[in-house]
């Protein structure tokens, strides 16, 4: 059954969330790839199993959030940012917007930045939540059903998470909501 | 924080307020308490600040060439499973002393020049380059390039603290 | 264009006249060599996604030394380098180690004669208007590339009572980094001892970085360096040659011809390749005159190398990876 059509089909429609689902949780560019070409693969491979007309993007983001759970508790964290990245210049993929305000800019990095700080310092099961529920809009129910979790254990995982979240964006929060 | 179980249900509360799942006598309760409480006023407006932030702040887009790679992968490779790797690797070499987040910003050693005794090592040429531009008056990153290429540079030459060379046997060279 | 005729006969503007975006420009160049300052600096560099920070104190004493106190997350010193126009050196406090390095001298007088026509040929150099920055009133001038030039776009808020830049930020000329700089804390001071220049004196290990350099005509330089010169011919309109150097580090020598446009620096170094092909590790494959060519990234500028005829060449600069491709391509032999 050649079902590759239709799975490209569905993936073209929720490329960016993806995409940004895994760097949102992996955090490193290299990683996100990575992490978005296993999940499509082993995605791919249970095509069978996913009913149509159904939310392929939540399907989609349960294989994600299992790999990267799975991975991660299996694998020590590195801090130090890796020359390899640094030096891949142009491959680390950048804003859409090249907004030719540089002021704009740089707040917008610097956002993302520590957006990204505060994200790592939350285990990946907190993570998840925080990504599915309020980077990409999910309810209890949906987060619930892709994490495979009762939604108490979502409702009291996102609000601990943005607790510990409160605390790193703060500083950042006051400082540019200041203006 | 005096009470902290008190403290946890209200925070809990407050976000179910933010996101919507307080309904009826619940949740006119809570709305009468922030009228007169700053604490749980500003609580509510971090929470829905925090929400805010995650959900609109941009994450860069995908690489070029990345759905390609993954679709041609999977139109090669439709039956084994692969095992899942991570490819990024630590940080090694002489840069990475010039790369934590203390020292002076970003470069990259290339493979001519940390290891390959034939050849002129690249932070020379890193030097050299940001040397003339930090010169400028109006130039200010090629100064911290400059010195990464310089440290770079050093610990070539002093690879450890126990082997340098005293000063008095410093090398028959001149200082410009 | 009346301000590129003024800066180039060196005229005076009248008194009563406000001053133009060039004559901040001057006056903030200027700036350094009258007021001694102290301040908090904090350099961002955004490439791609990847944000980095550094925080830094910086002490200047008028007319020309500068102190830099590189300060790690936690606040601890990391390492001290001091520019003095005469000496230059970096102090390490972890390894008790001083490097003694060529210092890079800023003459204004000279920048101005030599270098700030070239600049407005290429640049615009704009008044952006009064505004604050670092809870100063300051002026933002805007220095950005003529219509068809290609260079990096530099934004410079300068301090209106003092001159100096109290923040700035570049964009390169792909527009993919910014390095942005911000001063916080601002105290003008009266005077500063000078013993706050002095090396550390614990600091036993001492490296000594030294160039021997000769700058050269372009023929004179292709007849001492005994190999084939190579140099560019498809340059970036506004890109001339600034010098042609032959530098020696112990036995082995090479050549560093360096182009500029005013503001922006690219450079071409070249040496005798060893006989190993350059290992690229980048997805991205490139290849100059058919062979592979190899980047690398130094935010801003950019750095790409191959080996054609015996030698190894790199190009070096803030500019577009194609444009910098586009150098490299028609980089041929000159002849002797």
């Amino acid at each position: 059954m050649n079902g590759l059509d239709d799975f490209q089909a569905l993936v073209a429609g929720y490329q960016d969330a993806i995409y940004r689902v895994a760097y949102r949780l992996t955090g490193h560019p290299e990683d996100a790839e990575d992490l978005v070409q296993e999940s499509l693969i082993e995605a791919f491979q249970a095509f069978g199993r996913f009913r149509l007309g159904t939310r392929f993007d939540h399907w989609l983001y349960r294989i994600m959030t299992r790999n990267y759970i799975d991975r991660f508790r299996r694998r020590r964290r590195l801090d130090t940012v890796s020359l390899e990245e640094v030096s891949r210049d142009g491959e680390t993929g950048d804003f859409a917007d090249s907004s030719s305000d540089p002021q704009a800019l740089l707040e917008k990095n610097q956002w993302s930045e520590s957006l990204q700080a505060a994200l790592a310092q939350l285990t990946p099961d907190f993570r998840a939540v925080v990504v599915l529920c309020d980077a990409q809009g999910l309810s209890y129910e949906e987060t619930s059903k892709v994490l495979g979790c009762p939604i108490g254990t979502v409702r009291s995982r996102l609000h601990r998470a943005r607790c510990q979240l409160r605390t790193w964006l703060r500083p950042h929060v006051e400082a540019v909501g200041g203006k | 924080m005096r009470n902290d179980k008190a403290c946890e249900e209200r925070w809990g509360c407050l976000n179910d307020l933010a996101d919507g799942r307080l309904v009826g006598r619940k949740r006119s309760r809570l709305e009468a308490h922030i009228e007169s409480c700053e604490r749980c006023r500003e609580a509510l407006e971090e929470i829905r600040n925090i929400k805010s932030k995650v959900r609109q702040t941009e994450a860069p887009h995908a690489p070029d060439g990345l759905w390609g790679r993954c679709m041609g992968r999977i139109a090669d490779r439709p039956a084994r499973q692969a095992p899942f790797r991570w490819r990024r690797k630590p940080a090694v070499g002489v840069a990475a002393a010039c790369l934590a987040a203390a020292a002076a910003l970003v470069l990259s050693i290339g493979p001519f020049s940390v290891h390959d005794e034939d050849e002129i090592p690249h932070d020379h040429y890193v030097m050299e380059h940001a040397g003339f531009a930090a010169a400028q008056p109006l130039d200010m990153s090629s100064h911290h390039i400059l010195l990464s290429a310089q440290g770079a540079e050093n610990d070539r030459r002093n690879p450890d603290a126990e082997s340098l060379e005293t000063p008095n046997d410093a090398p028959n060279t001149h200082v410009r | 264009m009346g301000a590129l005729i003024a800066a180039q006969a060196g005229a005076r503007t009248p008194a009563a006249a406000p001053p133009s975006a060039v004559d901040w420009l001057k006056k903030n160049v200027r700036a350094p060599t009258r007021t001694s300052y102290r301040a908090a600096e904090t350099i961002t560099v955004t490439v791609g996604g990847r944000v980095l920070r550094q925080r830094l104190r910086l002490v200047h004493r008028a007319p020309e030394s500068t102190s830099w106190t590189y300060l790690s997350l936690q606040g601890k010193v990391e390492r001290i380098v001091v520019d003095s126009q005469r000496s230059h050196w970096q102090y390490l406090p972890r390894r008790g180690q001083i490097i003694f390095s060529p210092s890079f001298p800023v003459d204004q007088e000279l920048w101005q004669e030599r270098y700030l026509g070239r600049l407005l040929e290429n640049y615009t150099v704009r008044d952006a208007g009064k505004t604050l920055a670092a809870g100063r009133p300051a002026r933002l001038l805007v220095v950005a590339p003529r219509s068809g030039h290609e260079g990096p776009t530099k934004r410079i808020w300068v301090d209106a009572a003092t001159w100096i830049t109290l923040k700035s930020i570049l964009v390169s000329s792909d527009g993919r980094t910014t390095v942005a700089s911000e001063l916080s804390g601002l105290r003008v001071e009266k005077t500063i001892p000078a013993a706050e220049f002095a090396p550390p004196a614990n600091a036993k290990k001492q490296t000594v970085i030294y160039e021997r350099a000769a700058v050269l005509p372009l023929p004179a330089l292709a007849r001492q360096w005994r190999h084939p010169l190579l140099v560019p011919h498809d340059l970036p309109r506004g890109y001339s040659l600034e010098s042609a150097r032959l530098l020696s580090r112990g036995r082995r020598s090479f050549v560093h011809l360096r182009y500029f446009d005013g503001f922006n620096v690219v450079s071409l170094f070249e040496d005798v390749s060893s006989s190993k092909p350059p290992v690229s590790r980048s997805r991205r494959d490139d290849s100059i005159h058919g062979g592979p060519a190899v980047w690398h990234s130094y935010p801003p500028f950019h750095s790409l190398s191959w080996r054609e005829q015996g030698l190894k060449l790199t190009l070096m600069g803030d500019l577009p990876r194609r444009s910098l491709l586009g150098i490299a391509d028609g980089v041929r032999r000159v002849a002797r």
